[in-house]
């Protein structure tokens, strides 16, 4: 499992010094009072029994360590690998599938990225391949199909407000984006100064699941969190731990978590495999295709304005946070364009790391009325994480008011998730590298100049319009299920944005956490 | 019979002493250990260090401490590397996780002036590009990070990379290109190549059958000589370095291993090995009558946990390639060989020198030979008993 440089750096077995305590404190339920010494016996299925001497006989439950357990500790995520197999496969999607109850609907969040990675993988348009993957799920009894786009503007709305207010209160450290995993993960374990600037909003995934897990009376959403089971398809493994944090829990229901199961790109396929569905296969003609669109001009689909940003794979935030903190702090209109391709005079982009590397970027936007200025950096792929890293320690970025960081070089198109164009890679030889880079550029640049990189145009109200249904039309297969309409609760969050509430459903926090490494120094 | 004799034991650290190496002059001794510092050695006439055995009988082989840098580091100090092209500054490695870049303020005492983090734990090996543009270090969280020097002792990562699977115990740069080699706990030994503005792993030599403790380049860049726990010495080469103008370091297959020296000469585990640079192209020893060639590559010197030195000396002999002119048959000019027009038949060792117990009772941790030709008969060694030592090769 191809985990991100951030998350990989942080798991170790050691063979040098004592094995770092990896496995939580076992806690024992004291069931019985009794004193004497109990034996355990081990059935012959492999069950473990304590006979107390009583002789009474009860089953022993089996210590577990979970995902969460994991994140908690500063070892080892080696150990999380074979359990995140066992909790975070598609296999798990297929058993829920079959064994699906009346009372329980199946929810997938899409990510944009995996709409490119399939769109260039089979050759589509990105809304054929929105129509398809939501064809196909709803083929197998997935009930709806959604597009993670949707709770990312509503991330990227809150987060500038964030940014809008940390500038206003004058605080002099940069506030970090932490959407991506792979980067929390790291910075909680080995970087705690990061941790301390991170942005507070919660990441597009999460959001999306308090969408689909919070019970309101607006979200016509009769279930309760625990019959919803909701899967993200993601462009990268980390966001497995993400969604096992524990913070990520439902309201009101702590078994049940905002996001079930995170799958990869890649694992969605296997999944379509394992369910004999070749997605080279164009769907059935009945199916209302591409060309018939209009017929649906309202449809589900239906986000934002259908613009691409033209914004890179990241998500485009960094631009949003910065236009918007533009606009309400120095009263300029800049748009999205100017972000991202030079020619606005009161904007520069600048790569200052060593190579001019597009993935060390600055953005700095001057007002023309004053003499601040904004500056907003993308930093992208551990190196240059490091670098930022180097500076924040050095102070030499002061003047660095929001920075976005992703683990991977080139961001989320080229998530360890994502489609492979060829299926075994010899890492020594250049020529297939070419090949990788070709398809990740292909995966971006369908990214960039697809609606799958538009931003929101204006405030959530702008949002709540819109569904979010990946589907071109109403499922099928479950036109008996009340339409959820997410708008609406949207609505109802904003009019209360003091309230708890809001601050659950939008915020998060995070942990730092203490390594083990001092208690074992030696002498030497 | 070469002959390697002691000339002076430096005494001062209060713990095992890890590494001591050269300068890139070969006039000084920089070294450091357990006891968390650096020192740096040099003789009181440094000009005694030439090529002869007179320069032993010479009373100015007295060695001074010029410099002692108590509390480098939090933990152990376990590896430095000067800057190749000045000679000054210098950078560090140790256990407590992090690397220092130290250089002389106004009134030439040494400080650090960067401490390079990012490793999760100790770091184990530290070497300079000869560039001086790149350095590059290695440690027990499995990772290599390469770093650029971007002025005024700052650096930026330009390459973590984790495809080790174990601890990663040592690397060394290639003598003239930025090719990186590293050896590692998991037994392999991986050659690290930079392609457009991405550090990749090119290559794995596998053949060691335990930890691979150390790797060094014969002075030529053609050849890689590692050691390992398995108490072997293994010679690499790239079947097409003698061929093609330039390196083509690209595939696993295009290596090959060239000459084992059996365990034997060494009882147990090589912790430290290094290659002479007494030619800098090989030196033709004799043409045989079919026009093949035996030429001289220098000398292995070898130190580990058996407590002894070995000194090999390494020869080889070459075949003229089929497309070879007759100019060429009549002999190298010179004594320099154009490895070019020729190919690699068999490559051969000699042990021409053992010291039992160099260090006393006491494991060696590393072995240097002075990388500067017209001193290349010194030898720098540093062991568990606290020591380092300088010796001397009688040819």
């Amino acid at each position: 499992m191809d985990f991100s440089s951030g998350v990989r750096l942080s798991q170790l077995n050691d063979f040098l010094l004592p094995e770092q305590d990896c496995i939580k404190p076992v806690t024992f339920k004291s069931k019985s009072q009794s004193k004497n010494s109990n034996s355990i016996n081990v059935s012959q299925q492999g069950e473990y029994y304590e006979v107390s001497k009583e002789g009474e006989v009860s089953k022993l439950d089996e210590a577990q360590v979970n995902l969460a357990d994991c994140l908690a500790c500063s070892g080892c995520v080696t150990t999380a690998e074979a359990v995140l197999i066992n909790l975070q496969s598609y296999e798990q999607i297929l058993e829920k599938i079959s064994s699906k109850k009346p009372d329980e609907i199946i929810v997938f969040t899409i990510s944009p990225q995996t709409i490119a990675s399939f769109s260039v993988k089979y050759n589509l348009s990105v809304s054929e391949t929105k129509m398809y993957l939501s064809h196909y799920l709803k083929t197998c009894g997935v009930d709806y199909v959604f597009d993670l786009n949707f709770s990312r503007s509503v991330m990227q709305i809150e987060a500038a407000q964030e940014f809008i207010n940390h500038k206003i209160s004058g605080s002099t450290t940069p506030l970090i984006s932490s959407w991506c995993p792979g980067v929390v993960c790291y910075a909680e374990k080995s970087q705690h100064n990061l941790v301390d600037c991170f942005s507070k909003v919660k990441s597009p995934m999460q959001i999306m699941g308090s969408f689909i897990k919070t019970r309101s009376s607006d979200s016509f959403m009769l279930f309760p969190a625990k019959n919803i089971y909701h899967v993200a398809v993601m462009p990268c493994f980390d966001k497995k731990l993400e969604a096992s944090r524990p913070e990520f829990s439902s309201p009101g229901d702590p078994n049940s978590r905002l996001v079930d199961i995170v799958i990869s790109t890649s694992e969605l396929l296997s999944l379509f495999s394992k369910l004999n569905i070749d997605f080279s296969c164009s769907i059935p003609d009945s199916y209302p295709l591409a060309s018939s669109q209009k017929n649906y001009p309202h449809s589900e689909l239906d986000l934002f304005p259908h613009k691409s940003s033209h914004a890179g794979s990241a998500g485009g935030t960094l631009e949003f946070v910065l236009q918007a903190a533009a606009k309400s702090l120095y009263s300029l209109d800049i748009p999205i364009s100017d972000l991202i391709s030079p020619g606005n005079p009161n904007v520069e982009i600048k790569y200052t790391s060593r190579n001019k590397s597009k993935d060390y970027k600055e953005i700095i936007i001057s007002d023309p009325n004053s003499s601040q200025k904004l500056v907003g950096v993308a930093v992208y792929g551990f190196r240059h994480l490091q670098t930022f890293i180097r500076k924040l320690k050095s102070k030499s970025c002061k003047h660095y008011d929001y920075v976005e960081v992703a683990a991977c070089p080139g961001a989320c198109a080229n998530g360890g998730g994502q489609l492979k164009d060829i299926t075994s890679v010899p890492s020594s030889d250049s020529k297939f590298k070419s090949q990788i880079t070709n398809f990740t550029s292909l995966v971006e640049s369908t990214y960039t100049d697809s609606d799958l990189s538009s931003l929101p145009s204006g405030d959530f109200q702008a949002i709540s319009r819109q569904n979010l249904d990946l589907s071109l039309v109403p499922s099928d297969t479950n036109s008996d299920h009340v339409h959820p309409k997410y708008g609406t609760q949207l609505d109802h969050l904003v009019l209360n944005r003091e309230s708890s509430e809001f601050k659950t459903f939008m915020y998060t926090k995070f942990h730092i956490v203490e390594s083990d490494k001092d208690k074992l120094i030696t002498s030497w | 019979m070469p002959d390697l004799v002691q000339v002076q034991v430096l005494k001062g650290h209060e713990g095992q002493v890890w590494k001591a190496r050269w300068n890139p002059a070969g006039d000084r001794v920089i070294s450091c250990s357990g006891d968390k510092s650096i020192r740096l050695w040099s003789p009181e006439f440094p000009d005694s260090l030439i090529n002869n055995n007179a320069s032993l009988a010479s009373n100015s082989l007295n060695w001074v401490c010029l410099l002692k840098l108590d509390h480098a580091h939090k933990r152990a100090v376990r590896s430095v590397s000067f800057e190749p092209t000045k000679g000054i500054v210098f950078a560090s490695a140790s256990f407590d996780g992090t690397c220092g870049i130290w250089d002389q303020n106004y009134s030439k005492e040494y400080e650090c002036v960067t401490v390079l983090e990012g490793h999760e734990n100790e770091v184990k090996g530290i070497d300079w590009s000869p560039s001086g543009n790149l350095l590059a270090t290695c440690g027990r969280d499995k990772t290599i990070w390469v770093w650029e020097a971007i002025g005024d002792n700052e650096f930026e990562c330009v390459g973590v990379l984790m495809e080790h699977t174990q601890d990663v115990k040592m690397l060394t740069w290639h003598p003239k290109e930025d090719i990186l080699v590293s050896a590692s706990y998991d037994d392999t030994i991986r050659i690290w190549k930079e392609s457009e503005d991405e550090w990749y792993s090119s290559a794995v030599l596998s053949g060691h059958s335990s930890t691979v403790w150390a790797v060094d380049f014969d002075p030529t860049g053609n050849y890689i000589a590692s050691c390992s726990e398995d108490s072997t010495v293994k010679i690499w080469s790239n079947k097409n370095s003698h061929k093609s103008e330039e390196l083509e370091f690209h595939n696993d297959s295009d290596w090959e291993c060239v000459l084992t020296i059996p365990a034997g000469a060494h009882s147990r585990a090589i912790y430290s090995l290094s290659w002479s640079h007494h030619f800098a192209s090989p030196k033709l020893n004799s043409t045989l009558p079919d026009g093949s060639i035996v030429v001289e590559n220098g000398y292995i010197a070898t130190g580990g946990s058996d407590n002894d030195i070995c000194i090999y000396k390494i020869s080889s002999h070459l075949a003229p390639s089929s497309s070879i002119t007759s100019q060429i048959l009549t002999g190298p000019r010179n004594g320099l060989v154009d490895l070019s027009n020729y190919s690699l038949v068999k490559m051969e060792y000699q042990l021409v020198s053992k010291i039992r117990n160099a260090h006393d009772c006491c494991d060696i941790n590393s072995v240097s030979w002075n990388p500067n030709p017209a001193r290349a008969n010194w030898l720098a060694t540093s062991g568990d008993d606290d020591n380092v030592r300088i010796w001397h090769l009688s040819p």
